[in-house]
């Protein structure tokens, strides 16, 4: 028996052709996605892989100073160089104070180690009138830090292209001299208490939107659609509305004198003197935080809320269930997907506030976005505020993934 | 949509070339104080060059320029800035050298400009502007009892509350030692001698960490001038550094219930330096506002809104002539001004070589105290 | 939600208890909006409610904060509001075109890899905006569009079009495909079917994303932060710089009129939103 072959109207087996058709709408869906892939791809994957680059990239060092590195390739780092290595510090150093151009030297090395910016401040403006000879004795008679071989060491750990120094300083580990890995002094180790800090705060304000918004998302979604219509423009226009409108009303209304306190205290819950102090603190951010990020909890609890149908509550009552036992057992299974989705857009927006926190936070507002905007802005060590940031957007697509293997990424919808 | 677009782009262009994409750009620090800058000498400046002056507001420090140079997007022109900044700034190549003499205007009496000037410039790049002090001031409304000394502004004892401070080391390090007891000599060198030690670096951030962490006190950081009286009246801080014009201003034109200290005061300079590579250097217009407005008259007109006293010997000379010099027809400035002899019984004058060669360093101890709190 | 009778009173009392608490939360989302509007009308230059401004005086409210934002001498809220424009609305067309566009690619039953590229397509919303605002400022920077609207337009398209994609892909689970099929069939080209028949259909989609990419825009601050020279401030610049620096009540006035526009973007989404239903309800039947 020979099977017929099935011929589409031009003649070619049918199977070819639809294959044929397939993957001409294939390639056409591809094409239609093609302009937004690479639009994304040059514009936003490109520079984030650019700022991991920059986070271990120190080659702006080594061009800088090529002579002094190539000399202390030999030094055994046990005493102070010779001689040979200052003479190529001084060759490196030279042509850079002369031109004005040691200004990013100084920065660069101050991040290395603290005090190479005033020593070379102070040598940058004698070096200029260096003889040409006992280079070692000028410059340790410049400034005291040349003759103190860590600073040396400091430099020579600096010597490599690549370097992933900037993480150990995230997590507040330096590399010492024999290169083993050691935690800073104490003074200076702040990060790994601003990753906590940030991660308490991220935690805290999920939690307190949970609580919050479970009791509206389910009268949102049981009651009559004209009230609820009403009662969800609460939700929607601060939704809408500016951060930094909210942000700022809430900065007058946690005022020490502002409509809280004084409610407070003409309900007679406070007297004048002890107030409450509600801003630059940690108060401040919860309170804050949790107003502005409450509507991401709520649309998405609301979107599968209502779509629980409410018979299921009336079976579970009319099997005996109390209404807390058949809500617990019901109802609120049915609803984790939604818990799921919006504790995660909270702790992931939470996880990256730089805005608010700095406004009404205080000093115990600093989180890692700030430390972030303040290596970006002011001390201007963008290869640091690289490391963060890479940091932390490891740490965001592990909860993604986390989240991804347990409720599945396409829950999340904008009501 | 085509034609929307076209439309909007249309719209954008003429848009963008109505933008006063010349005119010389003054960065300062905001409040008060520019308004004094831009009434005294900005306008007239403005106006007789035939050049517009944009006011822009900052916090001091010279991150904000090298990012722009980094970004290769310079738009400033001429920087308000600390003392210890020009010499910075200067060492760095950031701002352009002056030949005080040929690029600024002689006195009325025809002494050459560097003659002028109260004291030498602590660098080439620097061009004098004010003179004014860091001083605390506190609520009258808040505060039982008349706080009197600098020790007072860190005794949370007899003065609780919270503290308003500067968000830099800058100044609050001498006053932290001044408030613990050293007394500040003539100057304030014992301060400085002490800064120069790292003990005595421990100790006055430890002064901060004790005030800040005390749940007496506390304390809330101010970045921008107008912020201190702002949280002083609002009831945020019982009392709080800051600028003496701004508590002026708040107290004598708003009317606020706000008491100057001057004991221990920080007496500093204001210069203004001149951006290299800015968008109006080469045309020299950026050059040409600068020496306007710090003309003899220029100077003096600053005084006219604000308590902070212009930086040429004429310019006081003018002002004392014409009092009463404020705007409101009625108050002398000469005796608001931070040199005047009452005020100036103990004071610290801040050592701009000291900050420049070790600001980096006590800057970042200071940020790892403040991020520890 | 009026209870039958023959509800237990514990059941009652938990009942209202539990209104009271939605009723305290409500208050909780949407009080502290209308605390700015009285406060914009101060007549004193602090943020902060006078003693004459709790007793109603009539002096001591006054519009100066108001004049202050159009006429002011040093002011640069007319700059950031038309910058901010210029910028909202071009970055949304952009995030608009390209967005509604993969959407429709996206939503292809012949799509490959379909997971892959849109969680590839929505990283903008997932990643923090301080990262983003790093790496975009580093990239914009190193090609020269850093302190340039091109440079911010770019860097809103990308942090807007996940909005759009979203919505779109969402109007189009529901599409009926069998209609491009009937007009393919009737020898309409794809392009055609797509702006006669395809887009008419998923429009309430294409402008509640169009809304949201405006929206992202429009209020963005942190990557502007990072990119924005002088001539690029936005609204949401000057409020903070206004907050961290000049403590000025005009923020307050700002607010106000910030306000009142989300307001009116709040009525032309539920508008959009109703009518998107009525047509979906239409597709069903």
């Amino acid at each position: 028996m020979s099977t017929k072959i099935i011929l589409s109207s031009d003649g070619l087996p049918l199977e070819k052709s639809l294959k044929k058709a397939e993957r001409k709408n294939k390639i056409r869906a591809l094409l239609l996605v093609a302009p937004l892939f690479f639009f994304i791809l040059i514009i936003f994957v490109f520079p984030l892989v650019d700022m991991l680059f920059k986070s271990v990239d120190n080659r702006m060092i080594t061009e800088m100073l090529p002579n002094t590195f190539t000399a202390l390739e030999k030094w055994d780092g046990k005493e102070l160089p010779g001689e040979d290595v200052y003479e190529a510090f001084y060759n490196d150093f030279y042509p850079l104070a002369k031109d004005k151009k040691s200004g990013k030297l100084f920065q660069r090395l101050n991040y290395e180690k603290s005090g190479f910016s005033s020593g070379l401040k102070k040598t940058n403006k004698l070096i200029l009138n260096f003889e040409k000879e006992n280079y070692k004795e000028q410059f340790i008679n410049a400034h005291e830090i040349w003759n103190n071989q860590d600073y040396w060491l400091a430099i020579k750990n600096s010597s490599s292209k690549w370097s992933y120094s900037k993480y150990l300083k995230g997590i507040d580990l330096e590399l010492d001299q024999q290169k083993k890995i050691v935690q800073v002094e104490e003074e200076k180790s702040i990060h790994v208490l601003l990753w906590l800090r940030t991660l308490k705060v991220a935690f805290w304000v999920t939690v307190c939107c949970f609580f919050l918004s479970y009791p509206i998302a389910y009268l949102l979604a049981t009651l009559p659609m004209k009230y609820s219509n009403i009662l969800m423009i609460c939700v929607l226009l601060p939704f809408w509305t500016s951060l930094l409108v909210r942000t700022s009303s809430w900065m007058i209304m946690l005022q020490q004198e502002g409509p809280i306190n004084n409610t407070l205290v003409w309900l007679g819950l406070f007297t004048n003197e002890n107030k409450p102090e509600l801003m630059h603190n940690m108060v401040g951010t919860f309170v804050t935080m949790s107003q502005i990020l409450l509507p991401f909890m709520v649309l998405p609890l609301y979107s599968v809320m209502k779509n629980i149908p409410s018979s299921l509550m009336k079976a579970g009552k009319s099997l005996g269930g109390t209404p807390f036992m058949s809500f617990m057992k019901i109802y609120f299974p049915l609803t984790i997907p939604g818990i799921g989705a919006g504790c995660l857009l909270v702790f992931i927006l939470a996880i990256g506030y730089y805005i608010t926190p700095a406004l009404v936070g205080g000093a115990s507002g600093t989180l890692i976005s700030n430390v972030i905007a303040y290596h970006m802005k002011y001390s201007l060590d963008w290869a640091f505020a690289s490391a963060l940031g890479t940091m932390l957007l490891v740490g965001v697509l592990t909860i993604y993934w986390i989240y991804h293997k347990l409720v599945g990424i396409d829950n999340i919808r904008l009501g | 949509m085509k034609k929307i677009s076209k439309l909007l782009l249309a719209l954008s262009f003429v848009l963008s070339i109505t933008s006063s994409a010349f005119a010389v750009t003054v960065v300062s620090f905001g409040g008060a104080y520019t308004e004094s800058q831009k009434l005294g000498y900005g306008d007239p400046a403005a106006k007789k060059l035939g050049i517009p002056i944009d006011w822009v507001d900052y916090t001091g420090g010279l991150s904000e320029i090298k990012a722009q140079i980094e970004a290769k997007k310079i738009t400033w022109d001429i920087i308000d800035v600390y003392a210890m900044d020009t010499i910075i700034g200067c060492d760095e190549g950031i701002f352009h050298e002056f030949d005080f003499d040929k690029d600024f205007y002689p006195a009325p009496d025809g002494t050459p400009a560097s003659k002028d000037f109260f004291t030498d410039m602590p660098s080439k790049c620097a061009v004098g502007n004010i003179l004014y002090s860091w001083i605390y001031a506190y609520n009258t409304k808040n505060v039982k009892g008349t706080p009197k000394t600098i020790e007072d502004f860190f005794n949370t004892k007899k003065f609780p509350g919270k503290r308003g401070i500067y968000k830099d080391a800058l100044g609050n390090l001498e006053i932290a030692l001044a408030g613990d007891g050293i007394k500040p000599g003539k100057g304030g060198k014992a301060i400085y001698d002490a800064l120069k030690t790292p003990e005595g670096v421990e100790r006055a951030l430890n002064k901060f960490k004790t005030l800040c962490t005390d749940p007496n006190g506390g304390c809330v950081f101010w970045s921008a001038g107008a912020q201190a009286p702002e949280i002083l009246v609002s009831g945020e801080v019982v009392m709080s550094t800051g600028w003496n014009g701004r508590f002026f201003k708040a107290a004598k034109v708003e009317g606020a219930p706000i008491v100057q200290v001057w004991d221990g005061q920080i007496l500093d300079y204001e210069y203004f330096a001149l951006v290299k590579g800015g968008p109006n250097y080469e045309n020299g217009q950026a050059m040409a506002a600068l020496k306007e407005m710090t003309s003899p008259e220029g100077l003096a007109g600053s005084a006219k809104y604000i308590a902070y006293a212009p930086w040429r010997k004429s310019s006081i000379e003018i002002m004392t002539k014409g009092e009463p010099w404020f705007n409101d027809g009625k108050t002398n400035m000469v005796p608001e001004m931070p040199t005047a002899p009452a005020n100036t019984k103990s004071y610290i004058l801040n050592d701009p070589v000291f900050w420049a060669d070790n600001n980096t360093e006590l800057q970042e101890k200071w940020e790892a105290m403040k991020a520890g709190l | 939600m009026a209870l039958p009778n023959y509800t237990p009173l514990h059941y009652r009392i938990w009942h209202y208890s539990y209104l009271v608490i939605c009723g305290l939360v409500f208050l909780f989302l949407i009080a502290p909006l209308f605390v700015i509007i009285p406060l914009s009308f101060n007549a004193e230059p602090f943020l902060h409610f006078s003693e004459k401004m709790l007793r109603l005086d009539p002096e001591a409210f006054s519009l100066r904060w108001y004049k202050e934002m159009i006429f002011g001498t040093k002011n640069p809220w007319g700059l950031a509001t038309k910058n901010s424009f210029i910028i909202a609305i071009f970055a949304t067309i952009g995030s608009t075109i390209l967005g509604t566009v993969a959407a429709v690619g996206l939503s292809s039953r012949y799509m490959p890899y379909k997971a892959a590229f849109m969680a590839l397509l929505i990283s903008p919303m997932i990643v923090p905006l301080i990262i983003s605002g790093t790496a975009i400022f580093f990239f914009m920077a190193k090609v020269g569009l850093a302190a340039t609207h091109t440079g911010i337009v770019l860097s809103h398209i990308i942090l807007g079009t996940p909005f759009v994609v979203i919505t779109v892909t969402a109007t189009l689970s529901g599409f009926d495909h069998s209609v491009t099929k009937a007009a393919a069939s009737l020898g309409s080209n794809p392009i055609n079917t797509f702006m006669k028949i395809t887009l008419p259909l998923i429009m309430p989609g294409v402008i509640s994303g169009a809304l949201f990419a405006f929206v992202t825009s429009f209020d963005e601050v942190v990557v502007v932060l990072f990119l924005a020279g002088l001539e690029n401030t936005t609204i949401p610049i000057q409020m903070w710089v206004g907050l961290r620096e000049q403590i000025s009540p005009v923020i307050l006035s700002v607010a106000t009129c910030l306000i009142i526009l989300s307001t009116l973007i709040l009525l032309t989404a539920e508008l959009l939103r109703r009518r998107s239903e009525r047509l979906r309800g239409i597709n069903r039947n």
